[in-house]
């Protein structure tokens, strides 16, 4: 029996969409040779924050 | 009570405990864990985001979906696939960004800095959000808990709740905290492998795919529609009903909040979607499959499921030997907790660090913020207990109250530098309160013609379609219009040019997070080594 042709494609079209969505985004900065301009103040290390923060998992 | 089931369920819980005091040793406090001083590894980040985000919907309330709807669920998926990939591109490296920019550890730090409101307006309207929705969200999480407990152990479901509140008030609120990010990569890793596994088990016990779908068709033909049935208007309808939580992922702080405390955010690019987008199509379709050959082997007459919703409990009892039946068991709980812990949190962290903290300016010890964890978790129970203990329509509700108050402020902010506080301030008011009233009073959580006067010609409309989808985009159009009417300060429309520039990607020379300190990973990579471990 098996499911019909509409039903493969629900299936199957979102997910290699899914894909080709997620191949294009994670190499895009490779495709255009730009990405975001990160410096040292976005990527320090946080010391001091760690302390001040009362919730968390 | 299966002794078998039991054994293998305790040795799982212990397995985690250990695997969470050991991993402990390198995040000493949970503190630590939730901004990770903006260092953790970005696949931990990547699959403890995705544990947070699945539990007791991916495991229990999707197959319940699936289980009654047919092949017509699998659009929740493709809004579930496309949320995940949505949030990764329009939310996760921007807002890591701002955040290391700002400073910020939560959604209504980020918020407040962004659009620099002073008057504490975004940041009390941010804790109501977080505050009604995820203590509703919590609940989803207890329901969720109590059917598993109550199909794996035989007791009822609201005994099986009470049981997930007392095992998660043990294990988390009084300070038992080693639920921290590798046990959720653990969590992860197990749904995962029981969400492969159940399908095929359950293949092989129909006797392949073909036999799957003759059984369904010969009981109900639509539920091998892609529409269920549905055809022209009614079709979209029903496509849009399914796959409207896509706009939900925009914002949801639980999830977000892990973009803010990743290492770097040009890591959430590569290799962070794939991590987390590939681990996202293996369990929706495994969570779809279970459910939808469960409702197969149910027509067979091999299954007995007494709710949809505890169809994946059930087959593993029936198709697993008792102790691996145990583990799967524990995992759902397990990853239940996983969500349940942090929503928790989030939910009390919104009253003692944006209420008392930041607005009136008080400190909240340790203590206290136990305590009012205890009273978000008794409200909690009080709205499982009573609730319609269905938790596919239960994590919707709390679901589109946090993306309508949040998803579409996020996404503009990020996107728009003319967004101002004050469009801001009435959008998010507009998202709470419509979305109370609609929810609690009017439609319940989808569109549907049953409601009074011009809200019943409307839900005939929508029929079906949850109510937040709608709201999202009306609350998104309130926004852009008051931003339009006022002006935002000069200073933040520079910033936010400036910080999104592009330039050319590095090349040949070490980057800095190549040479600065060593990360999380690497830290337990070097335990392992010195202990002789590997």
């Amino acid at each position: 029996m098996g499911l019909s042709a509409g039903g493969w494609a629900l299936l199957l079209v979102p997910t290699l969409l899914g894909i080709a969505t997620m191949l294009l985004y994670g190499f895009w900065d490779r495709i255009t040779g730009e990405e975001y301009y990160v410096d040292d103040d976005i990527l320090a290390y946080d010391e001091d924050l760690i302390r001040q923060q009362e919730g968390g998992k | 009570m299966n002794t078998e089931i039991l054994i293998g369920f305790l040795f799982y819980l212990a397995l985690l405990a250990y695997i969470g005091w050991w991993a402990n040793k390198y995040t000493k406090t949970e503190d630590q864990y939730f901004v990770g001083g903006r260092k953790v590894h970005v696949l931990a980040a990547t699959l403890s985001d995705k544990a947070s985000d699945f539990s007791g919907w991916l495991m229990l309330g999707y197959p319940g979906s699936a289980f009654k709807a047919g092949l017509g669920a699998f659009w929740a998926a493709v809004g579930c696939l496309f949320g995940t990939l949505a949030d990764y591109v329009l939310i996760g490296p921007r807002l890591r960004i701002y955040a290391g920019k700002f400073r910020a550890i939560t959604v209504p730090d980020y918020l407040e800095a962004r659009l620099k409101d002073d008057t504490k307006m975004i940041r009390i309207l941010s804790a109501l959000i977080i505050l009604i929705f995820m203590t509703a969200y919590v609940a989803a999480q207890f329901t969720a808990g109590g059917k598993t407990f109550a199909e794996g152990f035989g007791i009822s479901d609201n005994a099986g709740i009470i049981l997930t509140v007392i095992i998660l008030t043990a294990y988390v609120i009084t300070g038992g905290f080693f639920a921290v990010v590798w046990t959720d990569v653990v969590q992860a890793m197990f749904m995962l492998l029981t969400l492969i596994i159940v399908p095929f088990l359950a293949l092989a016990k129909i006797g392949g795919f073909d036999k799957a779908t003759q059984i369904i068709a010969q009981a109900d033909p639509t539920k091998l529609d892609p529409f269920g049935g549905a055809t022209g208007w009614a079709a979209i309808i029903f496509a849009i009903g399914y796959a409207s939580w896509i706009v939900g992922y925009l914002g949801q702080p639980h999830i977000v909040t892990r973009y803010m405390s990743v290492e770097d955010p040009r890591k959430l690019r590569r290799p962070g979607i794939f991590i987390s987008g590939t681990w996202t199509i293996i369990v929706l379709w495994g969570a779809f499959f279970a459910g939808f050959l469960g409702f197969a082997m149910h027509q067979a007459g091999m299954l007995q499921v007494s709710d949809p919703e505890k169809v994946i409990p059930a087959m593993a009892v029936e198709l697993m030997p008792g102790w691996l039946a145990g583990f799967v068991i524990a995992g759902i709980i397990s990853a239940v907790m996983s969500t349940a812990d942090s929503q928790l949190l989030v939910a009390s962290s919104a009253i003692a660090r944006d209420f008392y903290h930041k607005v009136l300016g008080k400190e909240v010890g340790k203590k206290q913020m136990v305590n009012i964890s205890r009273v978000v978790a008794l409200v909690g129970l009080w709205f499982a207990l009573t609730g319609n203990k269905v938790v596919y329509e239960m994590v919707a509700t709390a679901w589109g109250g946090l993306a309508v108050g949040f998803g579409p402020i996020l996404v503009l902010s990020l996107w728009w530098k003319r967004v101002t506080k004050e469009g801001a301030i009435v959008g998010m008011a507009y998202g709470l309160v419509s979305e109370v009233i609609l929810e609690a009073k009017v439609y319940g959580w989808a569109f549907n013609p049953d409601a009074p006067g011009i809200f019943g010609t409307i839900g005939s409309w929508f029929n079906g379609v949850p109510v937040f989808f709608i709201n999202f985009f009306i609350t998104l159009f309130i926004i852009i219009v008051v931003s339009l009417f006022t002006k935002p300060p000069e200073d933040v429309v520079k910033l936010h040019e400036e910080l999104f520039k592009k330039v050319p990607i590095e090349t040949g020379k070490k980057s800095i997070t190549e040479t600065r300190a060593k990360s999380q990973v690497e830290n337990v990579a070097d335990f392992l080594i010195e202990r002789g471990l590997a």
